[in-house]
């Protein structure tokens, strides 16, 4: 049978963070309590458990196991992630007033590739523009209104403003 | 006060317009994400996290138990009218439910888990109430050494009992402790870990980005990559509810079996419904007299694991509320929307917060009812909950799961760990690292970390003093015993197996 590389990797990559982690204990002080092992000792038990389990998994890292995500699905998983990152980029930028409505649109209408396979690309566009302006006012009476949230400006909006 | 007082009060405070809405509305929207496949009630619960903030804590504890029984009585559907579990504790309802709906008689199976659904949970919370009170004055005396050990028994038995690799598990659980050590020493509240000296580090990784991260965006991510959705076609017709009197009767013994099952496994941390229904399913499929029958449409299947997993939910209450120990996914929900609003739960938690646990019973009561009367006289519209758009769905938690790591901090930085959370679950899952260990050794980390060392500072013994309490000493021992026998039982199999 076809020893599982992914494992070995894990094996190295647990190993790389528990040294990681000791070298970074290392630098945190003692305290003055009597008795008391001081800040180091919780993070140092993460890194022994990870360190051992971390040369096991390269000493015996088992059997080769089906595939995760194709390659295909990665570039799926990667889009939509994409999106993610567009969203936090958004918020930053734009603010909740801007991002909400516009990422509710964009991700509505990716996603609808998927569940409205008989629909148009027009008609799957209206569909998700009615509903990212719908959506985005919902957001806002729940976070603004009802919740009293402060939700994030955006620095554009906010040097628009000034 | 007495018992009857609190639960009088709780009922008030349920009888009014937002009570109402939040038991009936969170048990209805836990009954329909949990019928969904792939999203959960818990992906519910996690969003609603940091808007659990805002909200009175008696009453987002009322929706929160109203959502985890919802969800465990939905994951049914999806399992008997597709054929796809709604949720994993349904998994093996797939085997018979799915075979009755194959042979156009969706209602029997529908009918049996219905009624399993109501006898597993409710006498399970009954069970709950009456024990959490017996554990909880008893867990009172407990000192730090004692209850740092639980937290470690806990922790080893999720390691030991969950299925898959235990080294992967322990790795989850390493790193598990590693990232709950950011942030302020507990006791002398020094900085650790304050990464390029940015001092949002010194909150720590908050429990809620973690898992908004961890759950909800790597959920849908992993969703949308294996694109499953488009397959999930249904032409069913669903007749109404119809008691299933002789097979009731026929199975009397093998639901009261399941339920104790299930109640004693939900009991064990990290185990939950999942692992109740198959080993319930297991154990009356071994008992049956006719076993060719399982697997082919036999109605016991579906009562046993439908009633295992229900009482599941009950067994686990108790260690969560008498002794602040999580049981499972859910579990750890509760304790991270009391933590948001400063409650500490722990061996004091019931003598505390008496107004919070019997709003969880009484929610957990009426959620019950609730199921049961909605399944029974709406049975028809099962087919329904299971065309709800996706498109919209996701987007619309999406959007909610990333607002609300914003609010948990109410800064970036919040959105930023989510993000990164997403990273990592999804990195967890392609390693095959269980994230159910991980979130357990986070959670208790705080706790486990202050118990360990108020007890080596309490004590001129130190780590000898651990061992020397007897209480202290058992759970350490029990828990290195799960966690051996974890390790050596797939070997001990192995090798019967070869003989």
């Amino acid at each position: 049978m076809e020893k599982s590389t992914k494992n070995r990797i894990l094996g190295f990559i647990s190993l790389g963070i528990a040294l990681w982690v000791t070298y970074m204990s290392m630098g945190l002080k003692a305290t003055a309590y009597q008795g008391d092992p001081g800040p180091r000792m919780f993070p140092l038990i993460g890194a022994v458990i990870m360190a051992v389990c971390g040369i096991v998994m390269i000493v015996a890292p088992g059997q080769k196991e089906k595939v995760f995500l194709t390659k295909e699905q990665w570039k799926s998983c990667a889009k939509l992630f994409s999106m993610y990152l567009l969203l936090v980029l958004l918020l930053y930028l734009g603010g909740f007033l801007a991002a909400v409505p516009v990422m509710l649109f964009i991700i509505t209408y990716m996603l609808s590739g998927l569940s409205l396979t008989d629909k148009t690309k027009k008609q799957r566009l209206v569909t998700s523009l009615i509903f990212g302006i719908v959506g985005g006012i919902v957001l806002y009476l729940m976070y603004v209104k009802l919740l009293d949230a402060k939700m994030p400006e955006g620095i554009l909006m906010s040097m628009l403003r000034k | 006060m007495s018992v009857w007082q609190f639960f009088l009060n709780a009922l008030k405070e349920i009888c009014t317009p937002t009570g109402i809405l939040f038991v009936v509305g969170g048990t209805l929207a836990g009954m329909i994400l949990g019928a969904i496949p792939g999203l959960g009630s818990s992906t519910l619960m996690v969003i609603l996290l940091p808007i659990s903030y805002k909200m009175d804590i008696t009453m987002a504890m009322a929706l929160f138990i109203s959502i985890t029984i919802g969800g465990m009585s939905g994951g049914c559907i999806g399992s008997i009218l597709l054929g796809i579990p709604g949720t994993s504790s349904s998994m093996v309802t797939v085997f018979d439910g799915y075979e009755f709906t194959k042979r156009g008689m969706p209602s029997k199976a529908l009918s049996a888990a219905v009624v399993s659904n109501f006898l597993g949970n409710v006498p399970s919370v009954i069970l709950a109430i009456v024990a959490c009170k017996a554990v909880a004055a008893w867990a009172v005396k407990l000192g730090p050494w004692e209850y740092a050990a639980l937290c470690f028994c806990a922790v080893l038995m999720v390691v030991g009992l969950s299925k898959g690799n235990m080294v992967k598990s322990m790795i989850g659980v390493g790193l598990a402790i590693f990232l709950a050590s950011v942030g302020e020493d507990p006791i002398n509240a020094s900085g650790r870990f304050l990464f390029f000296g940015r001092l949002e580090f010194l909150d720590g990784f908050n429990i809620i980005s973690v898992m908004l991260g961890l759950f909800a965006a790597k959920i849908i991510l992993l969703e949308y990559a294996r694109q499953d959705k488009q397959q999930n076609q249904l032409d069913v017709k669903v007749e109404g509810f119809k008691f299933p009197a002789a097979d009731f009767i026929k199975n009397k013994w093998l639901i009261l079996r399941a339920w104790v099952t299930g109640a004693v496994i939900g009991f064990l941390p990290g185990l939950g419904g999942p692992v109740a229904s198959v080993m319930s399913y297991s154990n009356e499929k071994m008992l049956a007299k006719d076993k060719s029958t399982w697997g082919h449409g036999e109605i016991g299947g579906v009562f046993a694991a439908e009633t295992a997993n229900n009482a599941a939910i009950g067994g686990a209450l108790i260690p969560l509320l008498a002794l602040g120990i999580p049981g499972d996914a859910a579990a750890v929900q509760f304790i991270a929307a009391l933590n948001v609003q400063g409650i500490n739960v722990g061996p004091m938690f019931m003598r505390e917060q008496p107004a919070i646990v019997y709003m969880i019973f009484t929610g957990a009561l009426l959620s019950g009812t609730i199921v049961f009367l909605f399944q029974t006289f709406g049975m028809k519209t099962f087919p329904a909950m299971l065309k709800i758009p996706y498109h919209f769905l996701y987007s619309m938690v999406i959007l909610l799961a990333f607002l609300g790591a914003y609010m948990s901090t109410n800064s970036f930085y919040g959105l930023l760990v989510a993000v990164c959370c997403c990273v990592l679950g999804v990195l967890m899952d392609f390693f095959g690292i269980p994230s159910l260990p991980f979130l357990m050794a986070y959670i208790l980390s705080p706790m486990l970390e202050l118990n360990i060392r108020r007890g080596l500072n309490y004590s001129p013994r130190g780590i000898a003093e651990f061992f020397r309490r007897p209480l202290s000493c058992t759970f350490i021992i029990l828990g290195i015993a799960v966690l051996i026998y974890g390790f050596i039982s797939p070997v001990l199999k192995k090798k019967m197996g070869k003989k």
